[in-house]
């Protein structure tokens, strides 16, 4: 099932390199520099089957962003991804609602194969 | 404060010395001012009693020339035979004669019916019958010399000599108010001669010498016995005749200077002396002064007491011997005393001097400084303690630098993980979004068909080499996380006994003995089991690369104290090699986390820093020594918890 996905990371090769995985795979990807920009992204139109969300970001971090996302649009899935994966991340990132996490460096594998999972558990549901 | 002052040694040995000199010299003082004095008053006495011989003598002399005189006189037949006609006036001119050259206050001659015939005082009437002196009557009666002390009235002493009676009338001094009474006597020395013709007495020679105010007896006896002899201006000894109990010839002086004359003596000397006939001999107190005294009494020719003869010496002469030798015992003592203090000062700066030194270097090491001036303290037993005090404060010195080493390499070494720690998580963020980049493209190209096998091999290198990065980054941030414990109680024995049999098949490649000894009795220890395995295995691959083939790897586990504050109990796993041993400059990069020795692609270098941050996380400790060529000694320390210990105490 070919999906709709908004990917927000503010380094440029992650959101290119996002694009190219999702892309091969048939899925629609869109693309922003930071949370504002998801934000308004989303007031416009809010029909995206997934948000993959960095969370360090300059201005406003993924935490914030996913806390809004939660409050906004509440049935939108939420993927984390981050450079320096701690438990604390994992554990924050579960308890903000996030249905998964790829810990960065991933290769497009790793990111296929989580996006995967999310969509079995979606079907098991 | 005060307390403080006299709780000082100082002042203990002076008070020491203080009342060393105190006692020895108040008893010299006491003691030697009394013995002194008894035996200068013994000295008076026996002297006294001399002197009072001596003015009996003196006293005895003047009668036995009176009777002399008068035995003399009543030679010769013209006497006899004026004596025997009754021709008194033919008598008197030689009784004159004698009188002036012997001094006689009195003198006349008595018929044996006991009247005067003749006397040189009161011319008699030829029909007068004057009653003679009653020692004439003794006389005749006994028909020999009689001589001696006699008291006549003043009528008596008037009819022989009219001009006597106001020199023996003598006012009694008495107390301001009382009865004024007089001596209404006169003592005499006295003698009568009797005189015969043809066996019978045909008259007696009789004179005298009245004493009342003559001094001639007294004076003789000061000026013979004490030959002027003087204290203080005053004759030391003096002399008196009593008349009953009133001084009648003294030359003891009263307070105007005045001869005592007309004073009583004492009660005392009375009762003793007058009254019971003995010799008094004692200090008294004569008219103003005290006197070392001699009294005794003075019989009439009858063998009544009827007065006293006195000598006495003034105590004061003697009072000032002996106190002129307490003052030198006294001042004996004060120079103890000042050399006491001196002594105690002295004696106080040579051995509290240098322990006062130590005392302050002491107080300098309570506050930090180990290295105090300590100045020369001598030698003895303080010089020891100096020595050993030195040997205490290098050792302390040593001691102190060790720990300051360790706790410094060790301050330098959290702070260098905690900084990099840092710099780790934001390294590995920025270079995990490139690495994100090369794998996705990486694996981007692999996937196309229209490339050739080199590049497609090309290609996997670079994939390879990213998984390296990767790896790497992935280690930096193992290091820097701070992931959570999985705590369980663990047999650390059988934990390392497990970490052994994984590297047992590289041993064995390698030709390395591997060796372990367990220790007994270790308390189960609550530690993440694997974690503290990877630690093990780390520090066992680590010894295992450093030892060349035929070298040996021994393992050991014991029970011991924390080597830090505290010394809680604990388990020491200590892992050693005969490897190459780490260089001195080395040794304190050892838990730098990118420190290696290893060849490019052997080692990160994250392994030792990463165990050791486990190991603190458990609130153990990682030590190392090493000697370079003979091997090296990794000790991992893990602490007991309480609870470990009560599970080890009641489990075994």
């Amino acid at each position: 099932m070919k999906k709709r996905i908004l990917v927000v990371d503010d380094d440029a090769v992650v959101r290119t390199s996002c694009e190219r995985i999702l892309a091969s795979e048939g899925h629609q990807v869109t693309a922003v520099t930071g949370a504002d920009h998801a934000v308004s992204l989303l007031e416009r139109d809010a029909s995206y089957d997934l948000l993959i969300v960095d969370i360090k970001m300059p201005l406003r971090d993924g935490y914030s962003l996913m806390q809004e996302v939660k409050r906004r649009w509440p049935f939108i899935p939420i993927v984390v991804t981050s450079g320096y994966p701690t438990s604390d991340t994992i554990v924050r990132s579960r308890e903000l609602g996030a249905v998964g996490f790829v810990p960065k460096p991933f290769s497009p594998a790793e990111m296929l194969d989580a996006l995967n999972r999310i969509s079995h558990r979606e079907d098991e549901a | 404060m005060l307390a403080r002052v006299f709780g000082t040694t100082r002042m203990k040995l002076v008070a020491s010395f203080l009342a060393v000199s105190f006692i020895v010299g108040g008893v010299s003082l006491l003691v030697g001012g009394e013995l002194l004095y008894q035996a200068f008053l013994s000295e008076a006495r026996s002297r006294i009693r001399l002197d009072l011989n001596a003015a009996r003598e003196i006293y005895e002399q003047r009668t036995k020339s009176v009777e002399l005189a008068l035995s003399v006189a009543s030679l010769g037949s013209d006497f006899e035979a004026d004596l025997a006609s009754r021709n008194g006036t033919g008598l008197v001119p030689t009784l004159r004669k004698v009188a002036r050259r012997a001094e006689l206050d009195f003198a006349g001659v008595a018929l044996p019916d006991g009247t005067v015939l003749c006397r040189t005082g009161l011319a008699l009437s030829a029909s007068e019958r004057t009653p003679a002196p009653a020692l004439t009557h003794l006389a005749a009666r006994q028909g020999k010399t009689i001589s001696g002390t006699v008291v006549l009235d003043l009528e008596q002493l008037g009819r022989e000599n009219p001009a006597l009676v106001e020199r023996a009338r003598i006012e009694i001094a008495s107390d301001p108010g009382g009865k004024r009474e007089s001596v209404t006597e006169a003592m005499v020395l006295a003698a009568a001669v009797p005189v015969y013709s043809g066996g019978s007495i045909i008259g007696v020679t009789y004179g005298g010498v009245l004493l009342n105010r003559s001094h001639y007896i007294v004076d003789r006896v000061r000026d013979t016995v004490f030959r002027h002899e003087t204290f203080e201006g005053r004759s030391i000894g003096t002399t008196t005749i009593f008349l009953g109990d009133v001084r009648i010839s003294t030359n003891v002086l009263d307070a105007g200077g005045r001869r005592a004359v007309g004073t009583r003596v004492s009660k005392e000397v009375e009762k003793e002396v007058l009254e019971g006939g003995r010799t008094w001999m004692d200090r008294a107190m004569v008219v103003n002064d005290w006197y070392i005294t001699s009294y005794e009494p003075i019989e009439d020719v009858e063998g009544d007491r009827v007065g006293m003869l006195y000598v006495g010496v003034l105590e004061a002469k003697y009072a000032s011997v002996r106190d002129k030798a307490l003052g030198v015992f006294a001042l004996f003592t004060l120079v103890g005393l000042v050399v006491a203090i001196g002594l105690g000062y002295l004696l106080e700066r040579r051995i509290m001097r240098p322990v006062h030194r130590l005392i302050v270097a002491a107080a300098e090491v309570e506050k930090g400084n180990l290295e105090p001036e300590i100045k020369h303290v001598g030698k003895g037993e303080l010089g020891d303690l100096s020595k050993t005090f030195s040997d205490m404060l290098v050792s302390l010195r040593e001691r102190d630098a060790r720990i300051q080493a360790e706790s410094e390499s060790r301050l330098q070494h959290y702070e260098k993980q905690a900084s990099v720690g840092r710099l780790a998580a934001g390294v590995a963020h920025e270079i995990n979004n490139p690495l994100t980049g090369v794998l996705t493209f990486t694996h981007m190209l692999l996937r196309r068909e229209d490339i050739s096998d080199d590049m497609r091999a090309d290609l996997r290198m670079i994939l390879e080499q990213t998984e390296r990065v990767r790896k790497i980054v992935k280690g930096l941030l193992d290091f820097s996380r701070q992931t959570r414990l999985d705590k369980e109680p663990t047999d650390i024995v059988k934990l390392v006994r497990s970490s052994l049999e994984l590297v047992e098949n590289e041993s064995l490649v390698r030709g390395v003995t591997l060796r372990f000894e367990p220790g007994d009795g270790l308390p189960v220890l609550t530690v993440d089991r694997n974690l503290m395995q990877s630690v093990f295995l780390n520090i066992l691959i680590n010894a295992l690369d450093a030892t060349r083939p035929g070298g040996e790897v021994r393992v050991s586990t014991s029970l011991t104290i924390s080597p830090g504050e505290g010394g809680g109990k604990g388990v020491e796993i200590v892992v050693s090699d005969t490897g190459c041993g780490i260089p001195p400059e080395n040794m304190h990069k050892l838990f730098d986390p990118f420190f290696t020795t290893k060849e490019v692609g052997q080692g990160t270098g994250l392994g030792l820093s990463v165990s050791f941050g486990i190991v603190r996380r458990h609130g153990g400790d990682i030590r190392v020594a090493s000697e370079q060529g003979k091997g090296s000694t990794f000790i991992v320390w893990l602490p007991a918890s309480e609870k470990d210990n009560e599970e080890a105490n009641t489990g075994g």
